[in-house]
């Protein structure tokens, strides 16, 4: 289903490319996709190999998602959650603004037998639905590129915006997922790219962040990632409620470690018993942070669960 | 499926014999697990307000790949019959069904992993008595698994578990005949060495420090009996845990599997401690040395068949590797 010109970014892998890549594994395995994909030279396409990794999704399991469920997957790419998903709820809309990763995960579909999932090539700033649908939306890795996608305003505006209409099309109690960056985690500060390939970016003013990218990349700084406190605050204002925010370690792409900001005892056996033997700097850092509290304002990689309000717990104006 | 989970776990509490008086509520804490395909999902249950995780829970993340714990499940249950083993095993270990899902509940380990007393140091001269220690805290384990779970088998028999998986496999690498041959003889080699009384015993099949606890009453617990196999060859444990270990430490050379080649087949402080624990093995359980030269290379192999099954075939090249090196250089072998 499109409702899109093909015309969208595609990334590293040109259109023709794509060609030659369908032509190929068309009618082939997982297994044998994943290899062919192994044996070309090609940028950028470990994200289509790694997509075949079941612990991309863990973070769905914090989720109380049932097999009557219906569930919008925003920006759903290759099929990364789209596809285990679709294995514990009753029907998955996948939505995609590049036509080449709905082409892969209409594969990746067949192959799996994953009938329930219905592939729609849209924006995530124009969704082809208006009703309260959705038992649950996901979000994953792309609330930050909301900016990108909207023409020339403000990207924390559009990203309000976003939350705004997709709290419109949860079902009453229904829940948002959003896997995301923390601007402030500690690996943006020494070690990590922000989305526009530069260091340092996302922990800059954001008029400063628009210079340097205006230097390095000739165009405004889009990609918006927030705080602890500044998601938390965008989610409340959309009217979402029940807002739960869980540590993804290393990152919210390949989760090993998965816990709730909220457990902090967790979060000191997870200090003592994994980041000490891994990093000794981070064990340090976040050793120093916890002892102070503050450890939430430097983990680099969030999954935000909130619940859309329902009318009864909307407060009135006044109180 | 964590709320379910969570329902299960507070109408149980006491079958699953957990402390009385909780404070909290119980948060999940997700650990590890795999990637792949086969890939299992693992929680550490906390009631939230205690520092101590209470229980370990595991499962597979597809449904349709619920066998693999039930079979893991009934390998614990029977290790855990006899009353030498048990202990090292985190009991009590439930199994049950949630949301489709087959899940194991076990005791969660408070101890510390073996693998947290490695350095990361280069310097082998400061971890000398880290590693000898460590070596001998893997037979602790290892030498009651091996002595008290011998079952015998007639040769058909032995050759219908052992020969001809073995030489089945080995025939997704395209080996020539000449290959095929010189594995069926070292697996005849081992048959030879055990005297005309074949037996096997259960592997553990990951028996790595990372899977070793050393509880603060200084016990050894095993965890993760997912590549556990109930017929297996005697040795094999052993071999794993210390070509593992001296693949995972980080000192000279920086090439690892260079590391573990001139550990078996070079002569240094390595190849000493191997030929001391390997001794202090077979003093223990009974067996003689030569059926463990005879089965060494074969740690290789089955490993390489494990991380076949899991991985695909890349991964396990490397250990295939290993184990044509050491079939070619048996006669330098250290022990």
């Amino acid at each position: 289903m499109s409702f899109l010109p093909d015309s969208y970014s595609y990334g590293n892998i040109s259109h023709e490319k794509w060609e030659e890549i369908f032509s190929e594994i068309s009618g082939k395995t997982n297994e044998e996709i994943q290899e062919y994909l192994l044996s070309q030279k090609l940028k950028g396409k470990w994200a289509y190999i790694k997509t075949f990794r079941n612990n991309k999704a863990d973070g769905l399991f914090f989720l109380p998602i049932t097999d009557n469920d219906v569930v919008l997957d925003i920006g759903c790419g290759p099929g990364s959650l789209t596809i285990p998903v679709a294995r514990t709820c009753r029907h998955v809309y996948a939505v995609d603004a590049t036509l080449a990763r709905l082409r892969f995960l209409e594969i990746r579909k067949r192959n799996e037998k994953a009938e329930n999932i219905t592939p729609i090539h849209a924006s995530a700033l124009a969704m082809p639905f208006k009703e309260p649908l959705f038992d649950h939306i996901l979000m994953n890795g792309v609330f930050e590129y909301m900016g990108e996608w909207g023409s020339g305003n403000d990207p924390g505006e559009i990203q309000k915006s976003v939350l705004r209409e997709t709290k419109n099309l949860l079902k009453e109690k229904g829940t948002l997922f959003i896997a995301i960056e923390n601007r402030f985690g500690l690996d943006f500060f020494y070690k990590e790219r922000d989305h526009n390939k530069l260091y340092l970016t996302s922990i800059m003013p954001r008029f400063l962040a628009n210079i340097t990218n205006m230097i390095f990349n000739k165009k405004r700084y889009l990609t918006y990632t927030h705080s602890f406190n500044a998601y938390n605050k965008m989610l409340l204002e959309a009217g979402f409620t029940k807002i739960n925010f869980f540590y993804a370690w290393p990152d919210y792409r390949d989760p090993r470690y998965i816990f709730a900001h909220s457990s902090r005892n967790i979060f000191k056996y997870y200090l003592e018993n994994f980041i000490k033997t891994a990093s000794k700097f981070n064990y340090y850092f976040f050793k120093m942070a916890y002892k102070f509290g503050i450890e939430r304002f430097f983990v680099s990689h969030f999954i935000i669960t909130a619940r859309k309000q329902s009318n009864s717990e909307k407060i009135k104006p006044g109180n | 499926m964590l709320l379910e989970l969570s329902t299960y776990l507070d109408n149980h509490w006491d079958m699953l014999e957990l402390p009385q008086g909780r404070d909290g509520n119980l948060s999940f804490f997700k650990v590890a697990g795999n990637s792949w395909e086969e890939g299992r999902i693992n929680f550490l249950v906390f009631d939230e307000k205690k520092c101590e995780p209470l229980l370990f829970v595991k499962m597979m993340r597809e449904e349709s790949k619920n066998a693999s714990i039930k079979r893991e499940y009934a390998t614990m249950q029977k290790i855990a019959a006899r009353d030498e083993l048990a202990v090292f095993l985190p009991l009590p270990i439930e199994h049950i069904k949630i949301a489709g899902h087959d899940v194991i509940i076990q005791r969660a380990c408070h101890g510390r992993r073996l693998i947290t007393s490695m350095s990361r140091s280069s310097f082998l001269y400061f971890q000398k008595d880290t590693v000898r220690d460590n070596f001998k805290k893997a037979l602790k384990f290892v030498v009651p698994f091996n002595k008290y779970m011998k079952n015998s088998l007639d040769a058909a028999s032995f050759r219908e578990a052992i020969t001809e998986p073995l030489l089945s496999f080995y025939s997704s690498f395209e080996p020539s005949d000449s290959k095929k041959a010189r594995l069926a003889s070292i697996l005849e080699g081992v048959e030879k060495e055990m005297g005309g009384k074949s037996f096997v015993v259960p592997a553990h099949g990951d028996y790595s420090a990372t899977n070793i606890f050393v509880e603060p009453d200084d016990r050894i617990t095993v965890i993760d009996w997912e590549t556990a196999m109930e017929e297996s060859l005697p040795f094999l444990d052993l071999f794993y845990f210390m070509s593992k270990y001296i693949h995972n430490l980080k000192v000279r050379p920086k090439d690892r599997w260079r590391r573990v080649r001139e550990a078996y087949f070079g002569n240094n402080w390595f190849s000493e401690l191997i030929r001391e624990t390997v001794q202090e093995y077979c003093r223990l359980t009974g067996l003689d040395i030569e059926l463990g030269r005879a089965v060494f290379p074969l740690h290789f192999f089955i490993k390489a068949k494990i991380k076949y099954g899991m991985k695909g075939k890349a991964p396990s090249q490397l250990w295939m590797n290993l184990f044509e090196f050491s079939v070619n250089n048996s006669d330098r072998c250290c022990f």
